[in-house]
């Protein structure tokens, strides 16, 4: 089944075109999990909107153990959102994008490949000076 | 991810009640949490405070 109809196709070709440089989403599953399939299925429908700009890595954290423990992956599905550089961009969607998550995934994506950071001057510069790590999770249900 | 199946206990052990709910870890130090959708100048105050008692 396509989780894609025709018409969130061509909503998202015309919200891609804002896409200013490619974006590597690097997905961490395990095989036989039903999640991680449909997390496969959706991405690669995604990047197929704009394959030039979006590049898909799928990792299964059964075989590719070390690189999921350098993303710090500890549970499946995970996205790691990173840059044109390949550098992370610390964003993290951990289980399956969908419902409103879609639209902040979708968001996630242009914020990277613009680097648009849409805090004011001052929370930047307040954030740039943290001395220590600080792990934001935002818990949310995919409706 | 959390299993439909478990999110009971684990909401009980996060105190995750109602969504969004965004939890700020510092470290292995203090944390806090905000229920439903927070502003940047709240998201801001709140770790302000959390740093604060960090130290």
């Amino acid at each position: 089944m396509n989780p894609l109809s025709e018409r969130d196709r061509q909503t998202l070709r015309e919200m891609f075109r804002d896409l200013k440089f490619s974006v590597h989403l690097e997905l961490f599953v395990e095989e036989g999990h039903q999640w991680s399939h449909d997390a496969v299925v959706l991405l690669r429908e995604v990047v197929r909107v704009m394959p030039d700009l979006l590049r898909l890595e799928i990792w299964n954290v059964g075989h590719d153990n070390l690189l999921a423990a350098l993303y710090g992956v500890q549970q499946v599905p995970t996205l790691v959102v990173a840059d044109h550089r390949r550098e992370d961009s610390g964003i993290r969607f951990i289980g399956l994008p969908t419902g409103y998550e879609f639209s902040v995934l979708i968001e996630a994506l242009l914020d990277v490949s613009q680097n648009r950071i849409r805090l004011s001057d001052p929370s930047l510069n307040f954030i740039r000076n943290i001395e220590d790590d600080i792990m934001l999770e935002v818990f949310v249900t995919p409706t | 991810m959390v299993e439909a199946t478990e999110f009971p206990q684990w909401a009980e052990e996060n105190a995750v009640y109602a969504v969004p709910r965004t939890i700020i870890r510092l470290g292995r130090g203090p944390s806090g949490a905000i229920e439903g959708a927070v502003s940047e100048d709240y998201l801001i105050r709140t770790l302000k405070n959390i740093i604060e008692q960090g130290r």
